[in-house]
């Protein structure tokens, strides 16, 4: 039992009076009213408990131990998130019918199962496939059950590039495609042989396929000096091209052809060159025609 | 010549700046309860928004909502006067910072509002020759400056001087004679003074609490405002405000206060009566008298018994009952003391001179059963009981007749009237006073 005194010394009769009359006292009231003061109220936030807190912090954080239990705890945070089996990814589609180029992609990609969806660039992944030879375009996404699905667009090849004793596919862009160990691997692509015909190769199917009657007896493209194409026909033969326009001289030569029936001649080389003339070059064994003739062509002919 | 109206001066100029700044407080200081209103002003621009909300409110009229209320038990009040200062400003404090804390904001001014102080009602009238051609405002204060305000007791403070009829020449009953021609112009006053300690006191109370008085005004007098109709106004009607610790009564004509005073008994004597007839305590003789208080007995209540505590006031112990008949014997006399008193009171007014003589009873006291038939059986008039008006913003609980006083202070805010010291002082027309002027137009529109 509390005698009266300690009562009062406790404070205990006091407060008891306090609970009865709900009034505040003036300091409070003051205080109070300051407090409603938006300026006051930021003045007082950020002048005192503002560099209390900062300092604090600093304080705490210059603990190494503080440091490192925060690191520490912060990281089992960012683990526990990362995860989580909503973000994680448990498996990689390649929608794609060329299985080296999947084992190209996978490869690429560096990928390993599990792993989260959070760590994952997926612009950077899609970057780097389209970066492969052969890949047109790539689409990278996450389905709804985990699984990263890779779409992709191959490049078609178009022609066989002969650059040296190599073998190049590429695609009528002239773009790389693949690299082939012989000619004989794709026998149903055309044979262009030369360097630097990476912007011509269009250029190169449009002669192909103006040269209709014959092309499949065509046996290559050559492109000379970087500049024009020579057209190396069966048994040997060259037909020359210009520089300029070279289909506007095919087409000459196809209709000069269906009159003169050269081309069905043994000429050795038929050069389209000069754009006034036509000149052939007779085979040795042909005794009867000189050695070279010169048919006049265009508007003056 | 001493400058009456100076502190009254000070006071509209403070009000006139908090509405400006946006918030204002009106405070009630009774003897019951002591209430606290933050009224919100809008800017000047966004009073539409305040249009479409509830009702309409003309645009000129400053339009206000009510942001906070805060009502708490008073202490320290008595009569309507302050007793004990200190105790008075902790009931203060109690009700503002609620009041505050529910507007979020800081209430810096406040209107107060009182029943007690001894008020005396008088009527004054002052003639004055007309200066120019037509009546200006100058010599409306010429006119008002001519009444024989040093008459009034030495020891009052004036509370209200509202110029409530013109007369120029043969005719009367102007409100506003601006404008008209004229040559002799004489003014009736009405005012209203309290005494100047009590008022004082309330005043200091106030301060104390770091509030600034924005304006004093008497209580019935704004119940009146708040409860009597437009007709009631206008035709001649009697407000009698039920208070805690007085009974005040205004007389309104032609819509303007003419007579307001009060007696010094209210529903705190009935609770004490009750108190002592029973011998229990204040809270359990309240809830007697609101639950089962009533002034007009009937055959039944004989039978209707009530349960009171027993000898030691504990309820669990030991009860007894009376029956309400016996309660009612004890509420009567002194509802019939207070009627007998305010008879008297209206018949010093002269009511019954008046055209229209209707009673409108209001405050918290009038919710007992009966009152009003009582009331008109003795006062032999016309009676009702009446409930403040709607305010914006203002909650449902609050909206009862023990809150008339405070809410017709607010509605004073968007009706004002001009008050005697509205008008230029008379003495800024003469003498030295001119460059005081000069001096003040500059201080003001550097």
């Amino acid at each position: 039992m509390l005698s009266l005194s300690q009562y009062f010394r406790k404070g205990s009769v006091v407060s008891a009076i306090k609970l009865s009359n709900p009034a505040p006292s003036k300091f409070s009231f003051l205080l109070s009213r300051f407090w409603l003061r938006k300026r006051y109220k930021f003045a007082v936030i950020s002048m005192v408990f503002l560099p209390i807190f900062l300092f604090l912090f600093h304080f705490s954080f210059s603990q190494i131990k503080v440091h490192e239990t925060f690191l520490k705890s912060f990281e089992n945070l960012k683990a526990d998130v990362l995860g989580r089996p909503e973000f994680t990814i448990s498996g990689i589609l390649v929608r794609v019918d060329n299985e080296i180029l999947k084992q190209k992609i996978i490869k690429i990609i560096n990928i390993q199962v599990p792993v989260s969806s959070l760590t994952l660039n997926l612009e950077d992944t899609r970057r780097k496939i389209e970066k492969l030879a052969g890949i047109k375009n790539a689409a990278v996404s996450i389905d709804n059950y985990g699984k990263l699905i890779i779409t992709v667009s191959e490049r078609l090849p178009a022609i066989i590039n002969k650059v040296g004793s190599k073998y190049f596919l590429l695609d009528k862009d002239g773009l790389l495609v693949n690299e082939i160990m012989s000619r004989f691997e794709r026998p149903d692509l055309p044979l262009f042989i030369g360097q630097g015909m990476e912007g011509k190769v269009q250029e190169g199917l449009k002669i192909l396929i103006g040269f209709a009657p014959y092309t499949a007896r065509v046996n290559a493209l050559t492109w000379v000096g970087n500049r024009r194409w020579n057209i190396l026909f069966d048994k040997e033969r060259v037909i020359k091209l210009p520089s300029h326009d070279p289909l506007a001289s095919i087409e000459r030569l196809i209709n000069l052809d269906i009159e003169f029936r050269f081309l069905s001649s043994d000429v050795l080389q038929i050069d389209l060159r000069n754009e006034k003339f036509l000149i052939l070059q007779p085979s040795l064994g042909n005794q009867n025609s000189r050695n070279i003739q010169k048919y006049p062509v265009g508007e003056g002919a | 010549m001493k400058n009456y109206f100076q502190g009254q001066k000070v006071f509209s100029k403070r009000r006139e700046l908090a509405i400006r700044k946006g918030i204002l407080g009106v405070l009630d200081i009774g003897s019951s309860k002591i209430t606290c209103f933050a009224l919100e002003f809008p800017k000047v621009n966004s009073i539409e928004n305040y249009t479409s909300d509830e009702g309409l409110i003309p645009k000129s009229a400053p339009a206000f909502r009510v942001v906070g209320v805060s009502s708490t038990k008073s202490r320290g009040v008595r009569f309507g006067e302050v007793f004990e200062m200190d105790e008075a400003e902790q009931a203060i404090r109690t009700a503002v910072s609620g009041a505050q804390k529910m507007a979020k904001t800081v209430i810096e001014d406040v209107l107060v509002c009182f029943s007690g102080g001894r008020t005396a009602s008088y009527s004054l009238r002052g003639n004055s020759k007309v200066i120019s051609h037509e009546i200006s405002a100058r010599d409306i204060s010429l006119a008002i400056g001519a009444c024989n305000f040093e008459g009034l007791p030495s020891d009052s403070f004036i509370l209200n001087a509202m110029p409530v009829n013109f007369s120029l020449d043969a005719k009367t009953k102007l409100a506003d004679p601006i404008g008209q021609v004229g040559e002799q112009l004489s003014v009736d006053v009405h005012v209203l003074t309290g005494n100047n300690a009590t008022v004082q006191n309330i005043i200091n109370c106030v301060t104390n609490c770091y509030l600034q008085v924005a304006g004093i005004n008497f209580s019935p007098y704004l119940s009146g405002l708040s409860t009597l109709t437009e007709d009631e106004l206008h035709l001649g009607a009697v407000c009698i405000d039920f208070g805690g610790g007085t009974t005040g009564l205004s007389i309104f004509f032609e819509k303007q206060l003419i007579y307001a005073d009060g007696i010094r008994i209210g529903g705190c004597h009935i609770t004490s009566d009750i108190m002592q007839a029973f011998q229990i305590t204040e809270e359990i003789a309240e809830r007697l008298k609101t639950l089962h208080g009533g002034v007009v007995q009937t055959s039944h209540d004989d039978r209707e018994l009530i349960e009171i505590p027993g000898k030691n006031n504990n309820w669990n112990d030991e009860r007894s009952a009376i029956s309400r008949s016996e309660l009612i014997g004890v509420i009567r006399p002194r509802v019939e003391e207070m009627l007998e008193k305010i008879k008297l009171k209206l018949v010093e007014a002269g009511l019954d001179h008046l055209p229209s003589q209707k009673i409108i009873l209001c405050g918290g006291s009038s919710q007992l059963t009966g009152l009003h038939e009582l009331a008109s059986a003795f006062l032999n008039r016309q009676v009702r009981v009446s409930r403040p008006m709607r305010v914006q913003g203002l909650p449902q609980a609050v909206n009862g007749p023990e809150f008339s006083a405070i809410i017709g202070q607010a509605l004073q805010l968007s009706s004002p009237q001009d008050e005697s010291w509205d008008f230029p002082s008379h003495l800024d027309f003469f003498g030295g006073r001119k460059f005081v002027g000069a001096f003040n137009w500059l201080r003001e529109n550097w």
